[in-house]
């Protein structure tokens, strides 16, 4: 039902009489901004949402009474929609009776027909009594009802709108049309709100944006909710090439269509790299510290990222199909990405080591030289990280050179599922029940964790 | 100055022994000391006293099994020592550190990484004799 519709279009449960003319006016003429006195329509949302709502409650609230101000102050202004048919305006009075009611076709009917009873206006001069109506509504509201808002309340009073009459037929079909399209607009966004909604759900509970550990500090930068948000952006892109990769595979594509979507799946990786840099710039600590990740990866972390070396020991069980000349490439691989690994590490500690030297050593001229040096210091987390990273796009790349495509995309398949259940290891973790903890036996969580593995089981990825 | 540089040549000869840190080499800053020191050295890192980049490539380096010379650049000289490398090096722009390799500017630790994975690192070496087999 179309006034079914409106109440849900507006998120509002407990708002059942909000007409598909009060959308329709607003929409069809000026998107914000308020009514002025003069009678230029422009319209604040936010507050005719909150009106409406106030508008709801009061009919509620108050008996069955010939439109008042209140009542029919809404109803004057569904005057602008003198198009809308009205469905039964008799039932208002039972229906503002009700006590929480949830959406009611014929209360919103009421509603608009009730508003329809006015004579006949343009929308714009409709949507400024409305507005002028609701304030005042709300004005009433204010004294009457507990649900009230800081709307503010204008001085402008208006007349008491006058009963409604039950006529009104659809006149311009234009004005229909543009109600639909205003309403499926917002629908879609209701839709995509509730769609954003559950994403967010799903990764905070994933652990990704939040690394698990619950909301960020009170001194996340901007640097860091950047790219916070730009991971989780990434990790679905990742998804996205991992399904991309195994339909691939299971489809027997030919070499030059998977090694475009190998090549892609390295963009991405790319893509990782690239961002970590910026982030680097901006808050190096953030990346370091790894709140990012999630806790698994994060207890493994390394340099702000994964070792570059795992990367071959995640793929030993792929091994078996590679030529001689593979396997010693892979083999080298992983002793040269040991090696850089070590180097860096070591760089680290020399730079710990550096950095205790100028901040234990009492300060020899004042403590803002000390602290101008150790600044320095710090300055090089960057380029570790910078460097970190190379390294790890480096043994990407090299790997992809090694093997061929169909072996790369089999590789990175198992590199991807990998962290992928590693992730959702992370959330296993961190759901699993805390009341078997109490007990030493293992065996009592065991059928516990049996559940939740069953249950998230989409949490793995499917070959 | 002469003496320390053939030390650095043999210690090439050596095999990678933690405790044989290559002696730093100072330098006048002037254009002929710089140049000499980049010549006569097979694998040379140039870097400010006490970065930790260049300890990173150095170690990186000594892994492989060389024991590059290593020049640390005090922060007054750095201006001149770097206008003469950009002189060798033809006019491009050299950051620290810097590593040379046969004379010639290789790059920094992005490349040593990057060929170093790639796996032309070696060889590079071998070719200047830095490293045997």
């Amino acid at each position: 039902m179309a006034n079914h519709r409106i109440s849900e279009a507006t998120n509002h449960n407990h708002n059942s009489h909000l007409p598909y003319s009060l959308i329709h006016g607003l929409n069809n003429n000026h998107p914000s901004g308020f009514i002025n006195q003069d009678g230029s329509s422009s319209f604040d949302f936010g507050e005719l949402e909150e009106a409406i709502v106030l508008q709801g409650v009061k009919y509620r609230n108050e008996e069955a009474k010939p439109p008042l101000l209140g009542g029919g102050g809404g109803a004057t202004t569904l005057e602008m929609f003198p198009s809308w048919p009205i469905r039964t305006h008799q039932t208002l009075p039972t229906e503002s009776s009700k006590s929480g009611g949830e959406s009611s076709d014929s209360g919103s009917a009421n509603f608009s027909g009730k508003a329809e009873s006015q004579q006949p206006e343009s929308p714009m001069s409709s949507k400024q009594n409305h507005h002028h109506l609701m304030l005042q509504h709300h004005h009433h509201n204010m004294a009457n009802s507990s649900s009230t808002s800081g709307l503010p309340s204008t001085s402008r009073t208006l007349a008491p709108p006058k009963p409604s009459e039950d006529k009104r037929k659809a006149t311009t079909s234009g004005k229909q049309l543009d109600a639909k399209a205003y309403v499926q607009q917002l629908e879609s966004s209701r839709i995509k709100l509730s769609q954003l909604e559950q994403e967010l759900q799903r990764a905070r509970s994933q652990g990704l944006f939040m690394g698990g550990c619950g909301p960020p500090g009170p001194n996340i930068t901007s640097g860091a909710a950047i790219f916070d948000m730009e991971y989780g952006r990434w990790l679905e892109d990742d998804n996205r090439h991992m399904s991309e990769i195994r339909t691939g595979l299971q489809a027997h594509l030919s070499d030059n269509d998977l090694r475009l979507i190998v090549d892609g799946y390295i963009a991405h990786f790319d893509e990782i790299f690239r961002l970590k840099a910026v982030a680097a710039k901006a808050d190096v600590f953030h990346l370091i510290i790894g709140t990012w990740m999630s806790p698994a990866e994060r207890c493994f972390i390394w340099m702000a990222g994964f070792r570059p070396s795992d990367l071959i020991k995640i793929l030993v069980s792929q091994m078996d199909l590679l030529t001689e000349q593979q396997l010693m490439g892979i083999y080298s691989l992983q002793h040269s990405s040991q090696q850089a690994e070590e180097a860096l590490s070591q760089g680290l500690e020399q730079l710990q080591q550096s950095l205790i030297e100028t901040l234990a050593a009492s300060p020899v001229i004042d403590g803002m030289q000390q602290m101008a040096v150790a600044l320095g210091k710090i300055s090089n987390l960057e380029g570790f990280i910078r460097q970190a990273d190379n390294l790890r796009q480096q043994t990407v790349h090299q790997l992809r050179r090694i093997l061929t495509v169909r072996q790369a995309a089999r590789c990175f398949l198992v590199i991807g599922e990998y962290y992928g259940r590693l992730r959702a290891l992370s959330s296993l973790w961190l759901s699993r029940p805390r009341e078997t903890l109490m007990s030493d036996e293992t065996s009592c969580q065991t059928t516990t964790d049996l559940q939740i593995v069953q249950s998230s089981r989409n949490h793995f990825s499917n070959f | 100055m002469q003496g320390t540089i053939s030390c650095a040549r043999n210690y090439n000869m050596t095999t990678v022994g933690e405790s044989l840190r290559p002696l730093p080499l100072k330098t006048q800053g002037n254009g002929e000391s710089v140049r000499a020191v980049v010549e006569e050295n097979a694998v040379i890192v140039i870097g400010r006293r006490g970065c930790c980049m260049c300890h990173v490539v150095r170690r990186l380096l000594l892994g492989l099994g060389v024991n590059p010379a290593v020049l640390e650049i005090e922060e007054e000289k750095e201006e001149e020592v770097l206008r003469e490398l950009e002189r060798i090096g033809g006019g491009d722009t050299v950051k620290l550190p810097a590593v040379y390799v046969g004379g010639r500017l290789f790059g920094g630790l992005d490349r040593v990484m990057a060929t170093h994975i790639s796996g032309e690192l070696v060889p590079i070496l071998k070719e200047v004799g830095a490293l045997w087999l």
